[in-house]
Protein backbone atom coordinates (compact mmCIF):
# COMPACT_ATOMS: atom_id res chain seq x y z
CA UNK A 1 0.00 0.00 0.00
CA UNK A 2 1.94 3.37 -0.65
CA UNK A 3 2.66 5.86 2.23
CA UNK A 4 0.06 8.02 1.05
CA UNK A 5 -2.69 5.64 1.40
CA UNK A 6 -1.66 4.88 4.85
CA UNK A 7 -1.95 8.59 5.59
CA UNK A 8 -4.97 9.33 3.94
CA UNK A 9 -6.46 6.07 6.34
CA UNK A 10 -5.17 8.14 9.45
CA UNK A 11 -6.39 11.46 8.56
CA UNK A 12 -9.91 9.76 7.19
CA UNK A 13 -10.46 7.92 10.37
CA UNK A 14 -9.30 10.92 12.74
CA UNK A 15 -11.90 13.01 11.26
CA UNK A 16 -14.37 10.49 11.37
CA UNK A 17 -13.49 9.49 14.91
CA UNK A 18 -13.83 13.29 16.18
CA UNK A 19 -17.34 13.73 14.20
CA UNK A 20 -18.71 10.04 15.97
CA UNK A 21 -17.29 11.32 19.76
CA UNK A 22 -17.02 14.96 19.85
CA UNK A 23 -19.33 16.74 17.48
CA UNK A 24 -22.06 14.15 18.30
CA UNK A 25 -22.08 16.21 21.77
CA UNK A 26 -22.60 19.55 20.20
CA UNK A 27 -26.38 20.47 19.01
CA UNK A 28 -27.21 23.50 17.14
CA UNK A 29 -31.12 24.20 16.49
CA UNK A 30 -31.67 20.06 17.32
CA UNK A 31 -29.14 18.76 15.22
CA UNK A 32 -25.55 17.71 15.41
CA UNK A 33 -22.74 18.91 13.22
CA UNK A 34 -21.58 16.87 10.29
CA UNK A 35 -18.00 17.40 8.61
CA UNK A 36 -17.39 13.74 7.65
CA UNK A 37 -19.01 14.70 4.35
CA UNK A 38 -15.86 16.75 3.69
CA UNK A 39 -13.70 13.78 3.18
CA UNK A 40 -14.72 12.10 -0.34
CA UNK A 41 -14.79 15.61 -1.93
CA UNK A 42 -11.28 16.54 -0.67
CA UNK A 43 -9.33 12.87 -1.35
CA UNK A 44 -11.52 13.41 -5.25
CA UNK A 45 -9.98 17.26 -5.31
CA UNK A 46 -6.10 15.73 -4.92
CA UNK A 47 -6.31 12.24 -6.06
CA UNK A 48 -9.25 12.64 -8.82
CA UNK A 49 -12.37 10.29 -9.76
CA UNK A 50 -11.11 6.76 -9.11
CA UNK A 51 -9.41 8.02 -5.65
CA UNK A 52 -12.68 9.88 -5.04
CA UNK A 53 -14.86 7.31 -5.16
CA UNK A 54 -12.97 4.05 -3.45
CA UNK A 55 -11.91 6.93 -1.01
CA UNK A 56 -15.54 8.06 -1.01
CA UNK A 57 -16.77 4.31 -0.30
CA UNK A 58 -13.55 3.34 2.23
CA UNK A 59 -15.14 6.81 4.44
CA UNK A 60 -18.91 5.99 4.15
CA UNK A 61 -18.16 2.23 5.23
CA UNK A 62 -16.48 3.69 8.07
CA UNK A 63 -19.39 6.08 8.82
CA UNK A 64 -21.85 3.30 8.14
CA UNK A 65 -19.80 1.28 11.38
CA UNK A 66 -21.31 3.65 13.64
CA UNK A 67 -24.34 5.17 12.39
CA UNK A 68 -27.41 2.70 13.01
CA UNK A 69 -28.81 3.63 9.68
CA UNK A 70 -28.16 1.18 6.94
CA UNK A 71 -24.71 -0.07 5.96
CA UNK A 72 -23.75 0.92 2.83
CA UNK A 73 -25.81 3.97 2.86
CA UNK A 74 -23.18 6.12 3.83
CA UNK A 75 -20.75 4.74 1.43
CA UNK A 76 -22.62 4.71 -1.57
CA UNK A 77 -23.14 8.60 -1.02
CA UNK A 78 -19.71 9.53 0.00
CA UNK A 79 -18.56 7.56 -3.22
CA UNK A 80 -20.86 9.57 -5.64
CA UNK A 81 -19.74 12.86 -4.33
CA UNK A 82 -15.97 11.55 -4.30
CA UNK A 83 -16.21 10.43 -7.94
CA UNK A 84 -18.23 13.38 -9.35
CA UNK A 85 -15.66 16.27 -7.41
CA UNK A 86 -13.10 14.08 -8.56
CA UNK A 87 -14.17 14.18 -12.20
CA UNK A 88 -14.45 18.15 -12.07
CA UNK A 89 -10.70 18.16 -10.67
CA UNK A 90 -9.50 15.78 -13.45
CA UNK A 91 -11.33 17.71 -16.27
CA UNK A 92 -9.83 21.32 -15.33
CA UNK A 93 -13.15 22.48 -13.93
CA UNK A 94 -11.44 22.86 -10.23
CA UNK A 95 -8.58 24.79 -9.74
CA UNK A 96 -5.99 23.55 -7.23
CA UNK A 97 -5.75 24.16 -3.34
CA UNK A 98 -2.80 26.28 -3.74
CA UNK A 99 -3.92 28.29 -6.93
CA UNK A 100 -7.74 29.12 -4.67
CA UNK A 101 -7.54 28.50 -1.17
CA UNK A 102 -11.17 29.19 -0.87
CA UNK A 103 -12.24 26.56 -3.26
CA UNK A 104 -12.34 23.78 -0.18
CA UNK A 105 -15.19 26.17 1.44
CA UNK A 106 -17.11 26.64 -1.71
CA UNK A 107 -16.50 22.36 -2.48
CA UNK A 108 -17.33 21.80 1.86
CA UNK A 109 -20.53 23.45 1.32
CA UNK A 110 -21.72 22.05 -1.67
CA UNK A 111 -20.73 18.67 -0.21
CA UNK A 112 -22.67 18.97 2.87
CA UNK A 113 -25.66 20.31 1.35
CA UNK A 114 -25.48 17.92 -1.90
CA UNK A 115 -24.32 14.63 0.38
CA UNK A 116 -26.90 15.32 2.96
CA UNK A 117 -29.77 15.56 0.47
CA UNK A 118 -28.97 12.84 -1.86
CA UNK A 119 -28.03 10.47 1.70
CA UNK A 120 -32.26 11.21 2.31
CA UNK A 121 -33.02 10.75 -0.99
CA UNK A 122 -31.29 7.41 -1.36
CA UNK A 123 -32.50 6.36 2.30
CA UNK A 124 -36.16 6.71 1.49
CA UNK A 125 -35.38 5.20 -2.01
CA UNK A 126 -34.10 2.24 0.07
CA UNK A 127 -37.18 1.82 2.43
CA UNK A 128 -36.02 4.10 5.20
CA UNK A 129 -39.56 5.92 5.87
CA UNK A 130 -38.56 7.66 9.19
CA UNK A 131 -36.40 10.18 7.36
CA UNK A 132 -39.47 11.91 6.45
CA UNK A 133 -39.83 12.79 10.15
CA UNK A 134 -36.27 14.25 10.46
CA UNK A 135 -35.99 17.95 10.47
CA UNK A 136 -34.18 18.43 6.97
CA UNK A 137 -34.09 22.01 6.41
CA UNK A 138 -32.01 22.27 9.70
CA UNK A 139 -29.76 19.48 9.59
CA UNK A 140 -29.28 20.93 5.91
CA UNK A 141 -28.30 24.29 6.69
CA UNK A 142 -26.04 23.24 9.64
CA UNK A 143 -24.46 20.45 8.07
CA UNK A 144 -23.94 22.90 5.06
CA UNK A 145 -22.15 25.26 7.33
CA UNK A 146 -19.98 23.07 9.45
CA UNK A 147 -18.97 21.86 6.08
CA UNK A 148 -18.20 25.19 4.55
CA UNK A 149 -16.43 26.36 7.68
CA UNK A 150 -14.44 23.27 7.96
CA UNK A 151 -13.50 22.69 4.32
CA UNK A 152 -10.08 24.40 4.57
CA UNK A 153 -8.41 22.21 7.13
CA UNK A 154 -10.05 18.79 6.35
CA UNK A 155 -8.69 19.58 2.83
CA UNK A 156 -5.35 20.79 3.72
CA UNK A 157 -5.04 17.65 6.10
CA UNK A 158 -6.08 15.25 3.09
CA UNK A 159 -3.55 17.21 0.51
CA UNK A 160 -0.49 16.72 3.16
CA UNK A 161 -1.56 13.25 3.28
CA UNK A 162 -1.80 12.14 -0.09
CA UNK A 163 1.19 14.25 -0.74
CA UNK A 164 -0.02 16.92 -3.07
CA UNK A 165 -2.91 19.20 -3.62
CA UNK A 166 -3.81 18.60 -7.47
CA UNK A 167 -5.67 15.46 -9.11
CA UNK A 168 -3.30 13.00 -10.61
CA UNK A 169 -3.70 13.57 -14.29
CA UNK A 170 -2.58 17.42 -13.81
CA UNK A 171 0.80 15.75 -12.65
CA UNK A 172 0.33 13.21 -15.67
CA UNK A 173 0.56 15.63 -18.13
CA UNK A 174 2.73 17.93 -16.32
CA UNK A 175 5.24 14.82 -16.44
CA UNK A 176 4.94 14.15 -20.43
CA UNK A 177 4.98 17.97 -20.93
CA UNK B 1 -6.16 5.55 -24.54
CA UNK B 2 -8.57 8.03 -22.85
CA UNK B 3 -11.71 6.31 -23.95
CA UNK B 4 -9.91 3.62 -21.46
CA UNK B 5 -9.47 5.86 -18.40
CA UNK B 6 -12.75 7.48 -18.62
CA UNK B 7 -14.24 3.60 -18.90
CA UNK B 8 -12.56 2.82 -16.09
CA UNK B 9 -13.25 5.32 -13.98
CA UNK B 10 -16.85 4.90 -14.74
CA UNK B 11 -16.34 1.25 -13.97
CA UNK B 12 -15.16 1.96 -10.41
CA UNK B 13 -17.89 3.92 -9.52
CA UNK B 14 -20.01 1.11 -11.20
CA UNK B 15 -18.79 -1.61 -9.44
CA UNK B 16 -18.64 0.34 -5.83
CA UNK B 17 -21.82 1.79 -6.23
CA UNK B 18 -23.35 -2.31 -7.00
CA UNK B 19 -21.44 -3.43 -3.78
CA UNK B 20 -23.19 -0.51 -1.90
CA UNK B 21 -26.40 -1.53 -3.07
CA UNK B 22 -26.21 -5.06 -2.44
CA UNK B 23 -24.84 -4.45 1.69
CA UNK B 24 -28.04 -1.27 1.95
CA UNK B 25 -30.15 -4.42 0.22
CA UNK B 26 -29.36 -7.44 2.05
CA UNK B 27 -28.39 -6.23 5.37
CA UNK B 28 -26.37 -8.83 5.64
CA UNK B 29 -24.61 -10.56 8.74
CA UNK B 30 -20.93 -8.53 7.32
CA UNK B 31 -23.14 -5.24 7.53
CA UNK B 32 -24.16 -6.27 11.19
CA UNK B 33 -20.45 -7.53 12.22
CA UNK B 34 -19.26 -4.18 10.72
CA UNK B 35 -21.44 -1.89 13.12
CA UNK B 36 -20.44 -4.34 16.27
CA UNK B 37 -16.66 -4.16 15.33
CA UNK B 38 -17.05 -0.07 14.95
CA UNK B 39 -19.18 0.70 18.27
CA UNK B 40 -16.32 -1.77 19.83
CA UNK B 41 -13.51 0.05 18.45
CA UNK B 42 -15.09 3.08 19.13
CA UNK B 43 -16.41 2.61 22.43
CA UNK B 44 -12.84 3.08 24.10
CA UNK B 45 -12.41 6.67 22.72
CA UNK B 46 -16.20 7.50 23.35
CA UNK B 47 -15.80 6.51 27.30
CA UNK B 48 -12.11 8.92 27.22
CA UNK B 49 -13.92 11.46 25.48
CA UNK B 50 -16.74 11.46 27.62
CA UNK B 51 -14.74 10.85 30.94
CA UNK B 52 -12.67 14.55 30.17
CA UNK B 53 -15.97 16.37 28.91
CA UNK B 54 -18.94 15.36 31.31
CA UNK B 55 -17.13 16.80 34.42
CA UNK B 56 -16.34 20.63 32.64
CA UNK B 57 -19.59 20.51 31.24
CA UNK B 58 -21.68 19.72 34.79
CA UNK B 59 -19.02 22.28 36.14
CA UNK B 60 -20.33 25.16 34.04
CA UNK B 61 -23.86 23.83 33.99
CA UNK B 62 -23.96 23.93 37.50
CA UNK B 63 -22.31 27.17 38.03
CA UNK B 64 -24.56 29.05 35.80
CA UNK B 65 -27.51 27.23 37.10
CA UNK B 66 -26.99 27.14 40.63
CA UNK B 67 -30.31 28.51 41.42
CA UNK B 68 -32.25 26.20 39.49
CA UNK B 69 -29.92 23.52 40.80
CA UNK B 70 -30.48 23.99 44.92
CA UNK B 71 -34.56 24.57 43.88
CA UNK B 72 -34.31 21.14 41.65
CA UNK B 73 -32.84 19.14 44.42
CA UNK B 74 -35.15 20.67 46.96
CA UNK B 75 -38.06 19.53 44.42
CA UNK B 76 -36.80 16.44 43.91
CA UNK B 77 -36.46 15.28 47.54
CA UNK B 78 -40.18 16.23 48.20
CA UNK B 79 -40.93 13.57 45.50
CA UNK B 80 -39.31 11.49 46.50
CA UNK B 81 -40.68 11.29 49.69
CA UNK B 82 -43.99 11.23 48.34
CA UNK B 83 -42.97 8.51 45.95
CA UNK B 84 -42.05 6.36 48.91
CA UNK B 85 -45.32 7.29 50.11
CA UNK B 86 -47.49 5.93 47.42
CA UNK B 87 -44.58 3.05 46.79
CA UNK B 88 -45.98 1.85 50.22
CA UNK B 89 -49.98 2.31 49.54
CA UNK B 90 -49.63 0.73 46.02
CA UNK B 91 -47.65 -2.32 47.49
CA UNK B 92 -50.66 -4.58 47.80
CA UNK B 93 -51.89 -3.58 44.47
CA UNK B 94 -48.87 -4.55 42.50
CA UNK B 95 -49.51 -7.70 44.21
CA UNK B 96 -53.00 -8.26 43.52
CA UNK B 97 -52.39 -7.78 39.67
CA UNK B 98 -49.31 -9.57 39.52
CA UNK B 99 -51.23 -12.59 41.36
CA UNK B 100 -53.72 -11.93 38.56
CA UNK B 101 -51.79 -11.62 35.27
CA UNK B 102 -49.55 -14.42 36.54
CA UNK B 103 -53.13 -16.91 36.21
CA UNK B 104 -53.40 -15.83 32.78
CA UNK B 105 -49.12 -16.66 32.00
CA UNK B 106 -48.92 -12.82 31.60
CA UNK B 107 -45.49 -10.60 31.93
CA UNK B 108 -45.86 -8.39 34.89
CA UNK B 109 -43.24 -5.44 34.53
CA UNK B 110 -43.00 -5.53 38.16
CA UNK B 111 -41.46 -9.19 37.91
CA UNK B 112 -39.28 -9.10 35.11
CA UNK B 113 -35.80 -8.63 36.13
CA UNK B 114 -34.21 -5.22 34.96
CA UNK B 115 -30.30 -4.02 34.06
CA UNK B 116 -29.36 -0.80 35.14
CA UNK B 117 -26.95 0.88 32.66
CA UNK B 118 -25.14 4.32 32.17
CA UNK B 119 -26.29 6.69 29.04
CA UNK B 120 -22.61 7.31 27.37
CA UNK B 121 -23.56 8.72 24.07
CA UNK B 122 -26.63 10.21 22.31
CA UNK B 123 -27.20 9.83 18.34
CA UNK B 124 -24.07 9.24 16.50
CA UNK B 125 -26.17 10.45 13.39
CA UNK B 126 -28.60 13.30 12.63
CA UNK B 127 -30.44 10.37 11.04
CA UNK B 128 -31.29 8.45 13.86
CA UNK B 129 -32.42 8.91 17.41
CA UNK B 130 -30.16 6.73 19.47
CA UNK B 131 -28.61 6.45 22.47
CA UNK B 132 -25.79 4.54 23.70
CA UNK B 133 -25.86 2.59 26.91
CA UNK B 134 -22.56 1.45 29.40
CA UNK B 135 -24.17 -2.42 29.27
CA UNK B 136 -24.60 -4.88 26.45
CA UNK B 137 -24.54 -8.44 25.63
CA UNK B 138 -22.41 -9.56 28.76
CA UNK B 139 -24.96 -8.23 31.42
CA UNK B 140 -27.83 -10.26 29.19
CA UNK B 141 -28.81 -7.43 27.08
CA UNK B 142 -29.98 -8.31 23.68
CA UNK B 143 -31.68 -6.63 20.52
CA UNK B 144 -35.36 -6.42 21.09
CA UNK B 145 -35.47 -5.93 24.43
CA UNK B 146 -37.08 -2.44 26.28
CA UNK B 147 -35.76 -0.24 27.94
CA UNK B 148 -37.34 2.55 30.00
CA UNK B 149 -36.62 4.64 32.73
CA UNK B 150 -36.96 8.53 33.72
CA UNK B 151 -40.98 8.17 33.71
CA UNK B 152 -42.01 5.31 31.38
CA UNK B 153 -40.60 3.61 27.88
CA UNK B 154 -37.28 5.39 26.14
CA UNK B 155 -36.79 2.63 23.66
CA UNK B 156 -35.17 -0.83 21.98
CA UNK B 157 -32.39 -2.10 22.18
CA UNK B 158 -31.46 -2.46 18.41
CA UNK B 159 -27.66 -3.54 18.74
CA UNK B 160 -25.08 -4.81 21.49
CA UNK B 161 -21.93 -5.07 21.60
CA UNK B 162 -19.82 -7.15 24.79
CA UNK B 163 -20.06 -3.91 26.90
CA UNK B 164 -22.51 -1.07 25.18
CA UNK B 165 -25.55 -1.12 23.67
CA UNK B 166 -27.58 0.80 21.47
CA UNK B 167 -31.26 1.95 21.91
CA UNK B 168 -33.23 3.15 19.59
CA UNK B 169 -35.40 5.75 21.29
CA UNK B 170 -39.63 5.89 20.96
CA UNK B 171 -39.20 9.35 18.89
CA UNK B 172 -37.40 7.19 16.10
CA UNK B 173 -39.67 7.47 13.15
CA UNK B 174 -39.13 3.47 13.12
CA UNK B 175 -40.74 3.11 16.27
CA UNK B 176 -43.77 0.69 16.16
CA UNK B 177 -45.37 -0.80 19.13
CA UNK B 178 -48.64 -2.30 20.21
CA UNK B 179 -50.40 0.29 22.90
CA UNK B 180 -53.38 -0.22 24.87
CA UNK B 181 -55.46 3.15 26.39
CA UNK B 182 -56.07 3.29 30.18
CA UNK B 183 -58.58 1.11 31.73
CA UNK B 184 -60.24 0.46 27.87
CA UNK B 185 -59.73 -2.58 25.65
CA UNK B 186 -58.97 0.01 23.07
CA UNK B 187 -54.92 -0.44 21.06
CA UNK B 188 -53.32 0.50 18.45
CA UNK B 189 -50.02 1.44 16.48
CA UNK B 190 -47.59 4.16 18.18
CA UNK B 191 -45.28 5.59 15.78
CA UNK B 192 -42.29 7.95 16.21
CA UNK B 193 -42.20 11.35 14.20
CA UNK B 194 -38.66 12.12 15.03
CA UNK B 195 -37.18 14.07 17.80
CA UNK B 196 -38.85 16.72 19.34
CA UNK B 197 -42.19 15.72 17.75
CA UNK B 198 -45.00 13.67 20.27
CA UNK B 199 -45.91 10.22 18.86
CA UNK B 200 -48.67 9.03 16.87
CA UNK B 201 -51.08 6.57 17.50
CA UNK B 202 -52.42 4.73 14.22
CA UNK B 203 -55.44 2.44 13.67
CA UNK B 204 -57.48 3.64 16.39
CA UNK B 205 -61.29 2.72 15.03
CA UNK B 206 -63.41 6.38 14.81
CA UNK B 207 -65.07 7.13 18.11
CA UNK B 208 -63.54 5.11 20.13
CA UNK B 209 -63.38 5.59 24.14
CA UNK B 210 -59.72 7.46 24.21
CA UNK B 211 -59.40 10.97 25.64
CA UNK B 212 -56.97 13.71 26.16
CA UNK B 213 -54.71 12.59 29.29
CA UNK B 214 -55.47 8.75 29.13
CA UNK B 215 -52.46 6.65 29.55
CA UNK B 216 -50.75 4.44 26.79
CA UNK B 217 -49.28 1.44 27.82
CA UNK B 218 -47.62 -1.87 25.77
CA UNK B 219 -50.54 -4.21 24.94
CA UNK B 220 -48.48 -6.75 25.39
CA UNK B 221 -50.65 -8.81 22.77
CA UNK B 222 -49.04 -12.59 22.03
CA UNK B 223 -46.30 -11.90 19.61
CA UNK B 224 -45.42 -8.62 21.12
CA UNK B 225 -42.14 -7.70 20.95
CA UNK B 226 -42.52 -5.97 24.76
CA UNK B 227 -44.48 -7.42 28.26
CA UNK B 228 -47.21 -5.63 29.19
CA UNK B 229 -48.14 -2.47 31.13
CA UNK B 230 -44.90 -0.30 30.65
CA UNK B 231 -46.24 3.06 30.30
CA UNK B 232 -44.99 4.73 27.14
CA UNK B 233 -47.18 8.52 27.42
CA UNK B 234 -50.48 10.04 27.58
CA UNK B 235 -52.56 11.32 25.36
CA UNK B 236 -52.22 15.06 24.40
CA UNK B 237 -55.52 15.08 22.26
CA UNK B 238 -58.15 12.45 19.88
CA UNK B 239 -60.09 13.61 17.46
CA UNK B 240 -62.97 11.77 14.93
CA UNK B 241 -62.74 13.56 11.27
CA UNK B 242 -65.76 12.39 9.86
CA UNK B 243 -64.11 11.61 6.50
CA UNK B 244 -61.61 9.52 8.33
CA UNK B 245 -61.00 5.64 8.67
CA UNK B 246 -59.08 6.02 11.83
CA UNK B 247 -59.08 8.30 15.30
CA UNK B 248 -56.24 11.00 15.10
CA UNK B 249 -54.64 10.45 18.46
CA UNK B 250 -51.12 12.42 19.62
CA UNK B 251 -49.35 11.18 22.51
CA UNK B 252 -46.37 12.76 24.71
CA UNK B 253 -44.06 10.55 26.03
CA UNK B 254 -44.07 9.72 29.93
CA UNK B 255 -40.27 9.73 29.61
CA UNK B 256 -38.33 12.51 29.91
CA UNK B 257 -35.98 12.03 27.22
CA UNK B 258 -34.17 14.75 27.51
CA UNK B 259 -32.72 13.43 30.79
CA UNK B 260 -31.10 9.64 30.11
CA UNK B 261 -28.12 9.94 32.92
CA UNK B 262 -29.77 6.43 33.70
CA UNK B 263 -32.04 3.71 32.25
CA UNK B 264 -33.32 0.10 32.90
CA UNK B 265 -33.28 -2.93 30.15
CA UNK B 266 -36.31 -5.00 30.66
CA UNK B 267 -34.63 -8.40 30.48
CA UNK B 268 -37.52 -10.17 28.68
CA UNK B 269 -37.61 -11.55 25.34
CA UNK B 270 -40.81 -13.12 23.53
CA UNK B 271 -41.03 -16.27 23.51
CA UNK B 272 -40.49 -17.86 19.92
Amino acid sequence: MPRSWIRLVVVCLFVVLVQETVAVHALIWGVHPEFAWLLAPSIGLVGGSEAGALGGFGVGLCVDCLVPTPFGLSAMTMAIIGFCVGLAAERGALASIREVWWLPVGIGAASGLVGVGLYFVLGVLFGQTSFQTLPMLNIEVVTTATCALLGVPVAVMVAWAWGSDQPRRRHRLRRMG
Amino acid sequence: MASRQARRRFTVLGVVIVISVLLIATQSSIGGAAKSVGSTLLSPFTSVINTVTRPIGNFFSGALNYSSVTNENAKLRAQIAQMRMGQAEIAYERRQVANVLGLQNLPFLNQLPTETAQTTGIAQSNFSSTITISKGASSGIAPGMAVVGSGGYVGQVISTTAGSATVRLVTDGQTRIGVSFGTTSVMGILQGNGQGDPLAVAYVPIDSLVHAGESVYTNGLSGSEFPAGIPVGHVISAKSVATATQMQIVVAPDANLGNLSYVNVVLWEPLK
